[in-house]
């Protein structure tokens, strides 16, 4: 019981914070660089692959949907919702088959979900545009996604490193 | 010290990077690579521009410029037309108000020359490749 | 297991819905013929070439419908119903009566720079018949008493047009077709085309892909060529220009914008006006009165004309005027003219 209330908790406020850094990334005007609408850096995938990691699929999956919707009606834009469900989703089911896979790592698995997330949200793009017009830009996403991946496991590792050495939580192992 | 006790972490992730990471990263490469080969314009074999007569509405020659080297003059009753350095134009007409004549040079597809009076038309058509790439359409 | 399953699900949709069957059609469907007198090219761009060919097909009809309707070279046509009825009032249904209302009304706001009975006096001059002449200037004053399209009469439903008078659309109905097709285009789910109605230019949204569309504008001494290119969206761009339709005789060049007040060719130092505007219409009516009012009295009409409207003119010495609105829209193009580009403001 215990443990659920915590699990509780933590989901909520892991949304929350996923939300702050969603909202944070607005800051930097992507679209300007890549003129795709609703384009971004997808720095709020720090805490979906920390919490696929952590809390498991289902919990990631909840506070990734739960953190699209939020986040869609605070900005007032439905539209931004497909974008980042279609992107989110995309990351998430990339990062859930291959997380468990030990031979890859924290960074491998958040790579392949920052190329999804760029694959979703041109496939929404796609979708909203009536055109295969955004697949131009897939290549130059992909390659950006090698390297905001990496950004995003990078700090996700640091976080578990600080967790596992302030005891904060422990390994199953 | 009474740490909180949090959830234990439902499967703990590899710190470091491994080399098969390197397999993720190869496959995001390949799949870019992919993509943007696909997308480039296909080579196509035709990529000369068409030139089509059309008198009355009906077709009476239609050529490619690029097999022509040297100036040519090709006659379609009293009109002359003249082809020359991938440009074509009307050289000599019937009609009354030779517009068609002052029209001057065309080279890509998607250009003409209307003589309206005798409903003659040199027209170039092409492969998107050939259309000129700098603009969609002319105003005049 | 079922997560591989699942996740394999999603990207067979994406990939599929990637790879197959473009949503649009990449290079559209186009057709080119002729009506009004001239050549028409339409370019349209649809879900698939079904949607296009019929869009392509509505247009055409439309374009075909007006001809009939307006053309004063078509004996079915109300305005040569109206021209041969001797004075007679001519019933008119509300559409011709609405043009031929516009039509007046530009001709007002332009101090008469623009006529649309001047046709006695473009009969005269034949430019686009068999054998073009200079008509004397007597002939001239004679058949100018026969032109002055204030004199319409308007009642309910007819139009009376005195004896000897006549009138002839072709300064505004390619501008009007283009207008009726923008509706017509909207109504077959067309989100994006291009079309050219003799040299008339309206571009409907933007290219399939989203950018802008590049209008090249045809440089008036060196025609097939061009001197610049706007990039607009939703927009109609008309030009005229004396280098269009002309003839020489004796070493003088006589082209086709008559001055209604003289019944001789406008020259007025412009050699070509280009107006850029969202109203298919007016740009037509504007581009020729504004080459006959020449570079002065145009400047101060655009100054202060009650609609918005961006211009490009082109005057003998070499010098190329565009208003201010186009200033983020307007790429030039280098030209052995190398002509001199100034932009207008209005103050």
């Amino acid at each position: 019981m215990k443990t659920d209330v915590h699990k509780l908790a933590l989901c909520a406020v892991l949304t929350a914070l996923a939300l702050a850094l969603s909202y944070l990334e607005n800051l930097f005007p992507a679209a300007l660089f890549i003129p795709l609408p609703g384009i971004k850096l997808g720095l709020a995938n720090i805490v979906t692959v920390f919490a696929l990691y952590y809390l498991g699929a289902l919990p990631a999956l909840t506070i990734l949907t739960a953190r699209c919707l939020l986040g869609a009606m605070f900005a007032g834009n439905a539209s931004a919702l497909f974008f980042s469900l279609l992107g989110g989703i995309l990351a998430m089911l990339l990062m859930i088959a291959l997380h468990r896979i030990r031979a890859f790592s924290i960074y491998g698995v958040s790579i392949a979900g920052a190329a999804g997330h760029n694959i979703g949200q041109v496939g929404a793009a796609i979708i909203t545009l009536g055109s295969t017009a955004p697949l131009a830009y897939l290549p130059l996403l992909l390659v950006v996604s090698i390297f905001t991946g990496a950004l995003t496991g990078f700090i996700a590792a640091l976080l578990f490193a600080a967790m596992n050495k302030t005891n904060l939580i422990q390994s199953k192992e | 010290m009474n740490t909180p006790s949090l959830p234990k972490t439902e499967y703990t992730p590899r710190l470091r990077p491994t080399i098969w990471d390197g397999l993720i990263v190869l496959a995001v490469l390949a799949l870019a690579g992919i993509l943007l080969f696909s997308m480039l314009p296909e080579n196509s074999r035709d990529d000369a521009v068409l030139c089509t007569i059309s008198q009355n509405g009906e077709t009476v020659d239609s050529f490619s410029l690029k097999g022509i080297d040297h100036a040519q003059r090709r006659t379609y009753g009293d009109f002359v037309v003249l082809i020359e350095d991938q440009q074509v134009c009307i050289e000599h007409a019937p009609c009354a108000n030779q517009n068609c004549v002052h029209t001057g040079w065309i080279r890509s597809a998607g250009q003409s020359i209307v003589c309206l009076p005798e409903r003659f038309i040199v027209e170039l058509s092409g492969s998107s490749k050939t259309q000129n790439p700098d603009f969609d359409i002319i105003v005049k | 297991m079922k997560k591989w399953f699942l996740f394999s699900l999603v990207m067979a949709a994406f990939l599929s819905g990637c790879s197959d069957t473009p949503a649009q059609s990449e290079s559209g469907s186009s057709t080119t013929y002729i009506a009004m007198n001239t050549e028409m090219k339409l370019t349209v761009f649809g879900e698939n070439s079904d949607a296009e060919q019929q869009a392509l097909a509505n247009a055409v009809a439309e374009i075909n419908r007006l001809d009939a309707l307006l053309s004063r070279h078509n004996e079915d046509s109300t305005i040569s119903a109206i021209n041969r009825s001797n004075g007679a009032p001519v019933n008119a249904d509300e559409e011709v009566m609405d043009l031929l209302k516009a039509g007046v009304q530009y001709s007002k706001d332009t101090g008469g720079a623009l006529d649309i009975t001047v046709a006695p006096i473009m009969d005269a001059w034949n430019f686009t018949g068999e054998h073009p002449r200079v008509p004397s200037q007597e002939e001239l004053d004679q058949l100018l008493a026969h032109v002055g399209n204030d004199r319409i009469v308007f009642g309910n439903g007819t139009v009376t047009l005195e004896q000897g008078m006549a009138i002839d659309l072709g300064g505004i109905a390619k501008g009007y077709a283009s207008d009726r097709l923008s509706h017509v285009l909207e109504e077959s789910d067309i989100k994006s085309a291009m079309v050219s109605l003799g040299g008339n230019v309206y571009v409907h949204g933007r290219k399939p892909d989203g950018s802008l569309w590049r209008i090249a504008v045809e440089d008036p001494n060196n025609s097939g060529s061009y001197f610049g290119i706007l990039h607009v969206a939703d927009q109609f761009a008309i030009t005229s220009g004396g280098y269009q339709r002309y003839f020489e005789k004796n070493g003088t060049t006589y082209y086709h914008i008559i001055d209604p007040k003289t019944g001789d060719v406008a020259r007025n130092g412009l050699v070509s006006v280009t107006i850029v505007c969202n109203n298919g219409t007016m740009g037509d009516a504007l581009s020729t009165a504004l080459f006959v009012m020449g570079y002065d009295a145009a400047v101060d009409f655009w100054k202060h004309y009650e609609i918005d409207f961006d211009m490009i003119l082109v005057d003998d010495t070499g010098h190329i005027y565009l208003t201010e609105g186009l200033k983020d829209c307007f790429e030039p193009y280098p030209t052995e003219q190398n002509y001199e580009y100034t932009f207008l403001t209005k103050n």
